[in-house]
């Protein structure tokens, strides 16, 4: 006997079966999504969805799209608080690596950035579908019954929002659908919630659901392609400039011009978004530039301006093809103007050898007055382009007082012994500031060393420094100005007006310090001495600004190993933010840069990282999907951590708003590219108006032979042709050093021995094979 | 007991030494070394040894002009060729749940349904022509209703009182010409063991109920009214368009050479066709509601087929056998069918042990049935 129950479950389990199925009730329209937020409950509930989850984070999910997948977990890969897995509807192709979607634990919304993708199926070994394939003609025959291949993906939860606010959920989800985030959701997971500070716009994330237009219809562009939902990403500003955290650092092969790109993008959002922000905190930033031309263009337009015809006209003959509809596109987004910095000051030492000549006082107190000269042209910088210059660019020249302070930086590590020290101490002691008075002191050591005592010996020492020291100490110094040219003045520096590097700051400065012509020892000291400086301006609260960014380039390369600067550098990173001075590193192996300045890092940035780096300790907080993403990651693209993020996430940036190093040089710099490589000639006579690199060593030949000198023109002529620019710093540095040694000797002639010297390097360099 | 022959020999030495000895005396024989163990085939039970010999061949009427039955090649069905386009299986879940005395509590859970394919070979649990899902699920309380003991009859009242369905697995298996045979009903009811099996056979029962009321609306689910649909196992109506495909073939109908025949089909072959004669199982048909066009299924047409290659295993390795409409006469036509299933060798069911003779189709519709099962009885104990 049967007795007729209701156990019989007929159409009752469409929703439990989407594999095999489109759910027909898992997308909604507009009037559903207004539903929620109007009603709540009932006719807007999220198909799979509590009714109160449904209400409160409606706006979370991307409804039109509906459900791109259901959370999976198993025994033994259990969904967790920071990572779970979820397999994605067959139809939806845009889902992918970095995407954000969101899905639900009980009480609470999870959203996570996609993860590993792995892709399922039932073969149980490849040798089995190879021996199916035996069973068929041809390769490319499909087999009737397609074997169903499940993709999974893994995703990095970056928060977990909670029904109530006052609870701080980590339950892991549920099996239950998964959406894509909307931009609330993705704000919100960000954290913005928590910012205690301003926003400051980083990155741009790009989802795999459409961006919606304002009738909620999805946005196509030229070519009838879905735009996809774009959404910034921000990073708090007291996790980035302090008191919170600090510290930005960027890693990525060089080359791709994403490190700098992204730096230089992200201090123009610093100091918009102080400059705007209701506490008007003043910042400025601190730049070194090491290469070319990169940074010294900073206060041009990436556009120019339309209304000027001659700029547009310069911009298009250089082939500047400035900002895309997409880069103001992403400004806008981002809630930023693309503009350049108005604040921006450049430093440079002079050429070796076009030190200028004292111009106050005489004898040893001669000295050089900075403001009172025309440097322009005698800079180590290519912005020289008369007019480009003026309030722009400034000389950077030390007497010999500060060298005395950092022996260890200017001498031989073999040279600087016990005895040597100590004698420069001495050299200290006696109040010698000059090269011109060190000159004086030897002359009276030397007066010291002839005189005989009553016994008729010469003394072997005087105050204690024995004379073979000193005679060492003289040599070593003599060398400092080939070894420090363009740095080193003779006599004493007054900058009077002039700004110095190491001031104060300006709200909205940018200052770069231009080192990028300039030798290993002179950019190693100049880099250490600024920052000591500006750290000491810092400890003693004179920065002249609230926050103070310094952008470090190739910071493995100071950051590492040991050195007075290294310990700078980690004692920035560990106090810093506390001081207002922030950090802003790139190099192109994080590996190699102290574990002490990473830690300290409140946000880190990862572009294109090369196999052999990306296996190093420093990488290991990323899951291996990420790494390889990294690996081939494309220009413009950038992988960011921050304080307030969970997981890590992938984004975009829009192009710098400012001109690039290149650029700027062929528009407003012309005759800077004619000198900055490739052999000085006759065709390049017609900038030489605005300087030339023989110009140096006329400077030493005039300062040592003084009216006997040949004339400016007549070196020119000697070198135009001959010597290639790199070949014509040696010839200087070669001749400062034959001065230098040769001091007070007549038979030194030394427009004879530049000539030959000319005439023995163009000799060695046509016998290199190109 | 006598002793073993093979005391310094291993039974493999003894294999090797005996096979030469067969073939140099030039009988026929087939190597199935690497089938596997009877204990593993056998490892649920002899599923009841039938007492019953095998039908013999007289009983049987051969088609297809052939008398003895005669093998013959079938290629596989080239890309588009073949019109199979559902797969019907169902599965059952069945578990104790009390045992009140003597009186075993059962309950089952079955389900089946049809699986189509899209036309680039997606599979997808079919809709009929309204919309409706094909996947049937059936809940079934198993227990003697007239045990006369009272707190029996109370679990069974609070059963049915909230919506349970309840059979009486003895009163089916106790009825003679319509009527329960009470003497019979009575002395099962004091044998606990005998009680456990017959509420085991009703819930077999209960899953063909709902496959063959899926088989019955297979004209219904499809639209083309063209395609055809293979049932996993026997045809229990013969509904037109419809195949059975039988795995385990434990009645082979044919006796000596013929027999032979069929153990020695090589790979891509059939047998001719037959008709047994009479009901195999006699017995009702449990399916009551059948459409008028459904009639006894032992009136299918068979044949066997061999879907893959047996050499060295055992003889029913790749061996199906095929049950077609009973108004199947032309030889072409059998032939056609058989191609179209000797398409369906890829892709191979390659999770399942039977995946020789287990098309893949099939396969993963067990799949979901067994996933939708164990939804149903999760967190009981053992049942998943």
């Amino acid at each position: 006997m049967d007795t007729n129950g209701n156990g019989h479950h007929e159409n009752g389990k469409a929703d439990t079966i989407p594999l095999f199925e489109a759910d027909p009730v898992s997308t909604w329209d507009q009037a559903d999504h207004d539903d929620a937020r109007v009603n709540g409950i009932g006719a807007g509930q999220v198909p799979g969805v509590s009714p109160a989850l449904s209400a409160r984070f409606a706006d979370y999910l991307d409804l039109k799209v509906g459900a791109v997948g259901r959370v999976v977990s198993s025994e033994k890969e259990p969904a967790g608080a920071h990572q779970f897995c979820f397999w994605a509807r067959d139809d939806e192709v845009n889902l992918d690596v970095g995407h954000i979607v969101v899905t639900f634990s009980e009480e609470a919304a999870v959203i996570g950035v996609v993860d590993e993708p792995r892709r399922f199926s039932d073969l149980r070994s490849f040798l089995d579908d190879y021996f199916d394939r035996q069973l068929q003609e041809s390769l490319h025959v499909a087999a009737p019954t397609r074997r169903p291949e499940l993709l999974v993906f893994t995703v990095q939860v970056l928060a977990t929002r909670h029904l109530r606010r006052d609870v701080i959920s980590q339950r892991p989800p549920i099996g239950g659908p998964v959406f894509y985030a909307t931009s609330k959701a993705i704000e919100d997971a960000l954290g913005r919630d928590d910012f205690s500070g301003a926003a400051v716009p980083a990155l741009m994330h790009i989802n795999g659901n459409p961006q919606y237009d304002a009738a909620g219809e999805p946005m196509v562009d030229a070519d009838g392609n879905i735009v996809f939902q774009r959404s910034p990403v921000a990073l708090d500003e007291h996790y980035l400039v302090g008191p919170e955290a600090g510290h930005a650092n960027w890693t990525g092969q060089s080359g791709l011009a994403t490190k700098t790109s992204h730096a230089l993008f992200l201090t123009s959002a610093t100091f918009q978004t102080l400059r705007k922000g209701p506490e008007r905190t003043s910042v400025a930033a601190l730049m070194f530039n090491v290469k070319g031309p990169d940074l010294l263009w900073l206060d041009k337009p990436a556009d120019p301006d339309v209304t000027d015809d001659e700029m547009v006209s310069a911009y298009h003959a250089a082939g500047v093809k400035g900002l895309t509809d997409l880069d103001h596109e992403a400004y806008r987004a981002l809630g930023l103007e693309p503009e350049p910095f108005s604040g921006l000051r450049i430093f440079a030492p002079f050429k070796p050898g076009q030190v200028p000549r004292p111009n106050f006082g005489t004898g040893g107190g001669a000295g050089i007055r900075l403001d009172s000269l025309e440097t322009r042209s005698a800079l180590n910088t290519l912005r020289d382009a008369r007019g480009e210059t003026e309030g722009r660019v400034f000389p950077i020249l030390w007497d010999l007082q500060p060298f005395l302070w950092v022996p260890h930086r200017i001498f031989d590590r073999a040279d600087l012994d016990d005895k040597l020290f100590s004698f420069v101490q001495e050299i200290r002691d006696q109040q010698v500031q000059t090269l011109a008075g060190l000159e004086a002191l030897f002359a009276e050591i030397d007066r010291h060393f002839a005189m005989e005592d009553d016994s008729g010996k010469q003394p072997s020492d005087w105050r204690g420094h024995h004379k073979f020291t000193i005679a060492k100490a003289r040599n070593r110094f003599r060398g400092l100005t080939g070894k420090f040219g363009g740095l080193l003045a003779d006599g004493a520096v007054e900058h009077g007006n002039a700004p110095k590097a190491d001031a104060p700051f300006s709200d909205q400065e940018l200052r770069v310090i231009d080192i990028a012509n300039c030798n290993t020892n002179v950019q190693e000291l100049i880099v250490s001495s600024i920052i000591n400086s500006v750290w000491k301006m810092a400890e003693e609260e004179r920065l002249g600004v609230d926050k103070l960014i310094v952008f470090v380039d190739e910071l493995n390369k100071y950051g590492s190993g040991e050195g007075a600067l290294r310990d700078t550098l980690v004692d920035i990173a560990a106090r810093g933010r506390h001081l207002n001075v922030v950090l802003f590193g790139a190099q192109q192996f994080r590996s190699r840069v102290d574990s002490e300045i990473l830690g300290n890092c409140g946000t880190s940035l990862y572009g294109r990282v090369g196999d052999e780096e990306i296996v190093n300790p420093a990488y290991r907080s990323l899951s291996d999907t990420a790494k390889a993403e990294l690996l081939g990651l494309r220009k413009g693209r950038l992988l960011v951590r921050h304080a307030h993020f969970r997981a890590p996430l992938f984004g975009t940036f829009p192009f710098p708003p400012t001109m690039s190093g290149m650029k700027g040089q062929r528009v407003f710099n012309r005759s800077g590219t004619a000198l900055g490589a490739g052999r000085c000639n006759a065709a390049a006579e017609n900038v030489v108006s605005i300087g030339h690199p023989a110009d140096g060593v006329w400077n030493l030949l005039r300062g040592v032979m003084g009216d006997k000198a040949p004339s400016k023109a007549e070196v020119r002529a000697q070198i135009n042709g001959r010597l290639s620019a790199g070949q014509i710093d040696t010839l200087i540095n070669d001749l400062q050093r034959q001065i230098n040694e040769k001091r007070g000797n007549r038979m030194f002639k030394p427009w004879g021995w530049t000539q030959t010297r000319i005439a023995t390097m163009e000799q060695q360099s046509a016998s290199v094979p190109f | 007991m006598a002793s073993f022959p093979y005391r310094h020999s291993t039974l493999s030495d003894a294999y090797v030494r005996h096979s030469r000895e067969l073939r140099e005396q030039g009988v026929r024989h087939a190597d199935m070394r690497n089938a596997a163990s009877l204990e593993t085939q056998f490892s649920g039970g002899m599923g009841g040894l039938s007492a019953a010999p095998a039908r013999l061949s007289e009983q049987l009427r051969r088609l297809e002009g052939a008398d003895p039955i005669l093998r013959m090649p079938v290629l596989p069905a080239a890309p588009g060729e073949s019109r199979i386009a559902g797969f019907l299986d169902g599965s059952q879940r069945t578990v104790s749940a009390w045992r009140i005395g003597l009186v075993p509590v059962i309950a089952t859970v079955a389900a089946a349904a049809v699986i189509t394919r899209t036309p680039d070979g997606e599979a997808a649990i079919a809709r009929d022509r309204e919309g409706n899902t094909t996947l049937r699920m059936e809940h079934r309380w198993l227990i003697p209703l007239r045990s006369g003991d009272a707190q029996v009859d109370r679990l069974v009242q609070s059963i049915t009182s909230a919506g349970g369905a309840v059979s009486d697995p003895v009163a089916r298996k106790a009825t003679i010409n319509g009527e329960v045979d009470q003497p019979t009903y009575d002395a099962w009811l004091n044998d606990y063991s005998r009680l456990v099996e017959i509420a085991y056979d009703a819930a077999r029962q209960v899953r063909v109920e709902v496959e063959m009321k899926l088989l019955d609306e297979w004209p219904k689910i499809d639209a083309t009214e063209r395609d055809w649909l293979i049932v996993d196992g026997r045809r229990a109506l013969d509904v037109p368009r419809t195949l059975g495909v039988v795995k385990r073939v434990s009645s082979q109908y044919l006796t000596g050479a013929e027999a032979v025949q069929v153990y020695d089909l090589p790979v891509g072959h059939r047998t001719s066709a037959f008709v047994p004669n009479r009901d195999k199982r006699g017995g009702e048909i449990p399916y009551q509601g059948r459409s008028p066009h459904a009639v006894d299924a032992n009136t299918s047409v068979m044949w066997f087929l061999r879907m893959h290659d047996h050499a060295g295993l055992d003889a029913y390795h790749g061996l199906v056998r095929v049950e077609a409409p009973s108004d199947t006469e032309d030889s072409a036509d059998i032939t056609s069918y058989s191609s179209w299933l000797l398409a369906e060798r890829t892709p191979r069911a390659t999770g399942d042990a039977r995946w020789a003779s287990l098309l893949y189709p099939i396969h993963l519709l067990e799949r979901v049935l067994k996933r939708q099962i164990a939804a149903e009885t999760r967190a009981w104990p053992n049942a998943s």
